[in-house]
């Protein structure tokens, strides 16, 4: 009943959060690491609000959620016919940056704290590598009102979300099948899921009643089998969301599903957080790995998006440095969700990849919360996104 | 799963479909040996998806939604299919109470004090009239049928007759209770209007409150009997300060939410259902009564705020899936084992009380001198048992010891036969009274679940 009633509680003040004020922007970026702050607070390891028990019983609810945003993600990578050139020189970047980030992750690691890098089965490694991809997937892409603008960068996100789960795959993890059968049941999953939805939700004509109760019902079930299987349930709702993206259905669900979208983030988060097993080593890999993040923006703002004749991102039109380097900061949760599904598949060092990557997104939020009040303070005021 | 509105052979064969497909992965991935262990996660989903394209059908069938609900609960539960299995069937027990309360809440804010004007002697004389025929009859059969429950011959030494009398007696105010839920959900999904919805809502609303201390007086008797005590005055004390803090209880939830929705004014569905849940929580550690709790507090935000039309509005944005839920999982939950042996006396208890239920109707419409096609079929409202006797039956069976839970089941038998033939009948009541919008004829404001 407990776990129940904490995470309505939870879905309650995230939706009261979410409605967008004078500071919107500023409030956008500094939830993450209020919330991540709080739920540590909160969290077994602080005060105690939240004990192991009931931790562990919001795990399945954590798993359902970050179905959702998987879905969404995958829904957000529609096709609209105005994508435009560049999309390999984004992932070109994307996957050059992910080196970066792994190789500071690695090294970091290895001076910190030897004895998690070098252990028996070297899964830290691997599982680091798509960890900071995950963090440059994040980079790629910013706010939702951004990215709408922004086809390509949607891509890039999601891309690089793709990649970081389907990763998960070939590391061990609970799951007792193999990373083959893995992969497959994990698109099976989300061809059925989206095929499941086509058909339960009245189509691109049924009304958005029928398309919610019909989404409610899928995700919750395809969370719920593969969550006892030990897979990411994630892929399975990405997967479906880019195949729906590209039916006639998919504009009119993403219409109805998009203000769930960051109140299932801040849930998401605020559950990870009281999750979270931090270290003095992991703070520090976050750390470096955000400062990685926001060096590799800073070279793609002022150097890579203006040499490719790309418009730079960012909510204020004016385009001002400060602006578009906060904007590209990640504000994307498929670094959150992906990260999360590392946890939820049981991989032996899934608290550790999370926790790093909480850190990292918490920095570059916060960092990314500041600029945007200072570009507010500098730069000419715009019209509202 | 538009509700009101009939599908079209394409919309319903593609969701058929899409349970074929979802049945069949299961299967594989059972064969396969992954996820055999699918958790309560796995079946609040798979019910819901179930509940929604078996509605479907029914509703193509012209059979209320409901009754889809029902039947894709049973199906896909323990005793069939078990793809959703007992303890999911048990974990969803709290969704469900938070359906149930939702429900309530609705029941409470769609019993207006100007349609209590108008249809006051019509409920007091209905009510009451049930209350004395329904109540004395299916008390004597009980003790007619009594020799012939094996559940009462098991008990060790027997069972003296003043226990079986008050069994009889707890039996006969449990077969008094109606389902507001069903109520609701039908005048919901249909979009009626008329005497005879007018009446039926009042009616079920009213006697749902009246049920409630006379159960719990029952229960204090069968109690004190099987104890060998004798009854005390101080119990109906006690159970009325309980039924009076409920009201006062509802009166400020009531006011709570009225507050609420003065100051919040997105996402209105969630704080309610949010709000919903941790009043469940309270009146379960407090001991009170829930449904009364609800139903008093939507009654007072539906009568004494201005915000009684935003309530109903917001739980109706969330009636769809509630309403699933909760009759897909009482599906679920149905004894199908017990309903096979008790089935002859389970049969008997449903015909006496279609029975005695058209009589005090009869003689209730009759005193009141409502007009004629209330006179006739408003008896139909009044064969469907849902939650609440399912509910009642459970504190019986908890409180009872040796015999409460054998009670229970063939209450929850009983229920089965009344949970699926009810809302057919009052669905064909209001069809025969000329009370269902015509096809083409837009819905009232009133279109979930």
């Amino acid at each position: 009943m407990a776990a129940l009633l904490v995470l309505l509680l939870l879905l309650s003040i995230a939706t009261l959060a979410s409605r967008r004020g004078g500071f919107a922007t500023f409030l956008d970026r500094a939830a993450t690491p209020l919330l991540v702050g709080v739920g540590v607070l909160l969290s077994p390891l602080a005060l105690g609000v939240f004990s192991k028990g009931l931790v562990h019983d919001l795990r399945p609810a954590l798993a359902v959620f970050v179905t959702w945003l998987g879905l969404l993600t995958g829904l957000a990578t529609a096709s609209d016919g105005k994508r435009k050139g560049g999309g390999g020189g984004i992932v070109g970047f994307g996957v050059v940056t992910a080196a970066v980030c792994a190789s500071v992750a690695l090294a970091a690691l290895a001076f910190l704290a030897p004895g998690v890098v070098n252990d028996d089965v070297g899964v830290v490694p691997r599982s680091l590598l798509p960890g900071a991809a995950l963090i440059v997937g994040g980079s790629l892409v910013a706010s939702p009102r951004v990215a709408g603008g922004s086809p390509l960068l949607q891509t890039g996100d999601a891309f690089a979300f793709a990649c970081a789960v389907l990763a998960l795959l070939v590391l061990p993890s609970g799951s007792s099948l193999s990373p083959a059968w893995a992969a497959v049941t994990l698109v099976m999953a989300g061809g059925v899921l989206a095929l499941l939805q086509r058909l339960t939700g009245g189509g691109a004509v049924g009304d958005a009643a029928d398309r919610t109760v019909a989404v409610i019902g899928l995700v919750t079930l395809t969370a719920g089998l593969l969550h006892n299987a030990a897979l990411p349930s994630a892929l399975a709702g990405f997967i479906a969301g880019a195949l729906l993206a590209r039916t006639a259905l998919g504009a009119a669900l993403l219409l109805t599903l998009e203000p769930t979208a960051r109140p299932a983030r801040i849930v998401v988060v605020f559950l990870i957080a009281v999750g979270l097993h931090l270290s003095g080593p992991l703070l520090v890999v976050g750390v470096l790995l955000a400062v990685s993040q926001v060096g590799i923006q800073l070279l793609l703002t002022s150097w890579i998006l203006p040499v490719s004749g790309m418009s730079t991102p960012g909510p204020h039109p004016s385009g001002g440095r400060l602006s578009a380097l906060a904007s590209g900061l990640s504000s994307s949760p498929s670094p959150l969700v992906a990260a999360a599904s590392f946890m939820l598949a049981g991989l032996p060092v899934g608290d550790v990849l999370l926790a790093v990557v909480v850190v990292a997104v918490v920095v570059t939020d916060a960092l990314a919360a500041v600029l945007t009040l200072i570009a507010r303070g500098t730069e000419p005021r715009a019209a509202a996104p | 799963m538009s509700h009101g509105a009939r599908p079209s052979v394409s919309v319903l064969l593609q969701g058929l479909l899409a349970l074929g497909v979802l049945v069949g992965a299961v299967v594989v991935l059972d064969d396969r040996g992954i996820a055999t262990s699918r958790g309560p996660v796995f079946g609040l989903g798979f019910l819901v998806i179930a509940g929604a394209v078996f509605g479907r059908l029914a509703a193509f069938l012209r059979l209320p939604r409901l009754t889809g609900y029902l039947i894709a609960g049973i199906l896909a539960g323990p005793q069939v299919s078990a793809i959703v299995t007992s303890p999911d069937v048990k974990s969803l027990s709290l969704v469900s109470a938070l359906a149930l309360a939702l429900i309530a809440l609705q029941a409470g804010a769609e019993l207006t004090l100007a349609a209590l004007r108008r249809t006051w002697r019509s409920v007091v004389f209905s009510s009451l009239a049930q209350v004395v025929i329904v109540i004395v009859p299916m008390a004597a059969l009980f003790v007619a049928l009594a020799r012939f429950m094996p559940f009462l011959n098991g008990v060790e030494g027997g069972v003296t007759g003043g226990v079986v009398i008050s069994l009889a007696f707890v039996w006969g105010v449990l077969s008094l209770t109606r389902s507001p839920a069903v109520t609701l959900a039908i005048l919901a999904e249909t979009g009626a209007k008329g005497p005879v919805a007018e009446h039926a809502l009042g009616v079920v609303v009213v006697l749902d409150v009246l049920v409630l201390p006379l159960f719990a007086l029952a229960m204090a008797v069968t109690q004190g009997q099987l104890a060998g005590d004798a009854f005390e005055f101080s119990s109906l004390v006690h159970l009325g300060k309980e039924l009076f803090a409920s009201v006062c209880a509802g009166a400020t939830f009531g006011l709570l939410i009225a507050l609420l929705l003065r100051f919040v004014h997105s996402e209105r569905a969630l704080v309610v259902v949010v709000l919903g849940y941790g009043v469940t929580a309270l009146c379960t550690f407090l001991h009170y009564d829930t449904l009364l709790v609800f139903v008093v507090a939507g009654f007072v935000v539906m009568n004494l705020t201005r915000f009684g039309h935003d309530l109903v509005h917001t739980s109706e944005r969330v009636s769809a899936g509630v309403m699933i839920v909760f009759f897909a999982t009482a599906g679920a939950k149905l004894d199908l084992l017990a309903l096979r042996d008790l089935w002859p006396i389970a049969l008997a208890f449903f015909v006496v009380r279609v029975v005695v239920t058209w009589l005090a109707c009869r003689l209730g419409h009759r005193l009141a001198k409502d007009p004629p096609v209330v006179r006739r079929l408003g008896f139909t409202a009044f064969i469907s048992q849902a939650g609440v006797t399912i509910g009642l039956a459970t504190i019986a069976a908890d409180s009872l010891p040796g015999l409460g839970k054998a009670l229970a089941t063939l209450v929850i038998a009983v229920v089965g036969i009344n949970e699926l033939v009810g809302p057919v009948v009052f669905t064909f009541g209001l069809a025969r009274a000329g009370e269902l919008p015509k096809p083409n004829e837009d819905l009232p404001a009133r279109t979930a679940p």
